[in-house]
């Protein structure tokens, strides 16, 4: 199990900066939630550490630096769910999770049986026995979510980054996922999610990451970084902050400019 | 597997489909020879009727499957790399460039002096292209790479124009129109021999794009993120369509549709994967452009029919009819 570290990150698009000297340390096991407003440098951040664009600074997974390692190193280190859901061919659900398992094939070489049973546990898991040989591109928004999901598990890695998951999903839809990546921590893997809904980020998240302007203003469990103040200065919204048995309850109420 | 064993069935069925064809392109032609002499013909040397299947009939039917199967694997992989279902290698410039030096072997009657000339200015057009279109959209994304593509292929275009319009004779003019028509007829196995090492190494190198081609189906950063290095993958496809698909163009002149049509055929047969359409679009163009050009042969022997005119009249209406059934499908 590897940790990953960010140490004076920035990233600059054109002669913009996006990112300012971000450190940030997420040992394994983490489930990171990471908020902020829209243009706060969310999916920036996350497509850095998933070694997607370039930046400067330092990104080390575990013992090594995210640049040393190879293409498909990396992506037997860390999976990345792009906030699009769009498959741009009608291929089967199989053959979508089956997508997950290249980084682990040599080259001209058919699915292992390893590959195969991963595939079947993924599958298992998500409840896509059902769908596995359906056209990917014919189904709805929460079963493509699932079939996504299911080609980041198949991936197999330690480190696993998804890009606002939980968008566009119905509340049931949005609390399996959140389920599933927080049993997915519970085991030792490491969960990078960007998040709008503030409630969910405060109830199922253990630890939430604050960005604002390409920078990080709060970092901690979620009670200390949705601090009333914080919401204002950096939301502009006032909001209710409850608890019950189950955690933190966080309903936004009104803006506040 | 239901899908994996139908993939086999498709490719076999292919397979058999082109070998049919190619014995009746072998067959087919004006030299009154039965099917049978002229297959034996082929093998065992028999005077005339050996030349006539060996250095005419032989390289048209060889040029077919090469040029087909050229433009099928090209419009498969840049559809998969655009994830565009109405990309062909036309997107990159490569056809329209590859034409220009040609024209210009024609218009200086380069091409009258030594006959290599048209395919070899032919090549270095298509070379050009490449390296223009390599360094305007080089680095940044697809959209660069179709917008420089266009670009280059305008500008080809108007340069073409700009050669018939000061063509020196009604018959250099006739000669560049007819040539930029497409066809295979008089062609030699010194063409097969100039085209083949081309196109077998653009072959190769686009064969070797499956999996990273596979991965684009969920979108770029999806397929980077699955380990593959897009700069590599987009340098590879442009550099293994330029040389197929210039050495195409440069032996048989500018043949539409086929790149366009055949992927589309076959995308719903092979479960939509990008991997199992490269090989099957290539037996697939094969395929189409054999039929195409006996259609040719067989229609109006005497008048030359040209096989870019066949490609597109029937490529068009079939294309129009594949756009009308998935319509609605398509978003």
């Amino acid at each position: 199990m590897s940790r990953l570290e960010a140490r004076n990150l920035s990233v600059s698009l054109g002669d913009r900066e996006i990112l300012h000297q971000i450190d940030l340390t997420i040992p394994p096991g983490s489930f990171v939630g990471l908020i902020g407003p829209n243009g706060a440098g969310k999916s920036t951040l996350m497509r850095a550490l998933a070694g997607l664009i370039a930046f400067s600074g330092e990104i080390r997974v575990g013992d090594r630096s995210l640049g040393s390692l190879g293409g498909m190193e990396r992506a037997r280190e860390i999976a990345y769910m792009a906030q699009s859901r769009d498959i741009a061919w009608p291929i089967s659900v199989e053959d979508v999770v089956a997508l997950g398992r290249l980084p682990h094939r040599p080259p001209f070489t058919g699915p292992s049986q390893r590959d195969r049973d991963v595939i079947e546990r993924v599958v298992t898991e998500l409840e896509l026995a059902g769908l596995r040989a359906r056209r990917a591109t014919e189904l709805s928004g929460g079963e493509t979510a699932r079939v996504m999901t299911a080609r980041v598990l198949a991936q197999d890695t330690d480190i696993i980054i998804a890009d606002e998951p939980t968008a566009g999903l119905d509340p049931a839809h949005q609390l399996n996922l959140m389920k599933i990546f927080s049993g997915l921590s519970d085991r030792g893997r490491t969960v990078i999610v960007s998040l709008h809904e503030l409630g969910l980020a405060a109830r199922w998240c253990r630890r939430l990451l604050l960005l604002d302007q390409g920078q990080i203003r709060a970092d901690g469990a979620p009670e200390e970084v949705l601090t009333a103040e914080n919401l204002k200065s950096v939301y502009h919204i006032d909001a209710f902050v409850g608890r019950d048995a189950g955690g933190l309850l966080l309903v936004p109420t009104g803006v506040s400019r | 597997m239901t899908i994996a064993r139908g993939y086999s069935a498709l490719m076999i069925a292919l397979v058999a489909l082109v070998l049919v064809l190619m014995a009746a392109s072998l067959v087919v032609g004006p030299a009154t020879i039965t099917p049978f002499e002229a297959l034996r013909a082929l093998f065992r040397s028999d005077g005339a009727a050996t030349l006539v299947m060996r250095e005419i009939r032989l390289p048209r039917t060889l040029l077919a499957v090469m040029i087909g199967g050229t433009l099928g694997i090209c419009g498969a992989a840049l559809q998969s790399f655009l994830r565009n279902p109405l990309a062909d290698s036309g997107v990159l410039g490569i056809g329209a460039t590859a034409a220009l030096g040609a024209v210009v072997a024609i218009y200086t009657g380069l091409a009258a002096a030594f006959p290599l000339a048209l395919p070899l200015f032919a090549l270095v057009g298509a070379i050009l292209s490449v390296l223009v279109v390599l360094a305007l959209g080089g680095s940044a994304g697809t959209t660069t790479l179709i917008l420089a593509g266009i670009a280059v292929a305008s500008l080809a275009s108007a340069l073409t124009s700009l050669a018939l319009n000061l063509s020196p004779s009604p018959y250099a003019a006739l000669e560049i129109v007819f040539w930029l028509l497409g066809s295979l007829s008089d062609r030699s196995m010194l063409h097969v021999q100039l085209a083949a090492p081309f196109m077998i190494l653009g072959w190769l190198l686009i064969a070797a794009l499956g999996r990273p081609l596979d991965a684009l189906t969920l979108g770029h950063d999806t397929a980077a993120s699955l380990g593959f290095r897009m700069s590599r993958v987009r340098l590879l496809l442009v550099l293994g369509t330029a040389s197929c698909v210039g050495a195409a163009t440069a032996v048989a002149g500018s043949i539409s549709f086929v790149g366009l049509v055949v992927p589309h055929m076959l995308r719903p047969l092979v479960g939509g994967k990008a991997s199992r359409l490269l090989p099957a679009s290539w037996l697939g163009g094969a395929s189409l452009l054999l039929a195409a050009d006996l259609a040719a042969r067989l229609v109006s022997p005497a008048k030359d029919l040209k096989l870019g005119v066949v490609t597109a009249l029937v490529g068009a209406p079939f294309f129009l009819a594949l756009v009308l059934k998935s319509r609605g499908r398509l978003t």
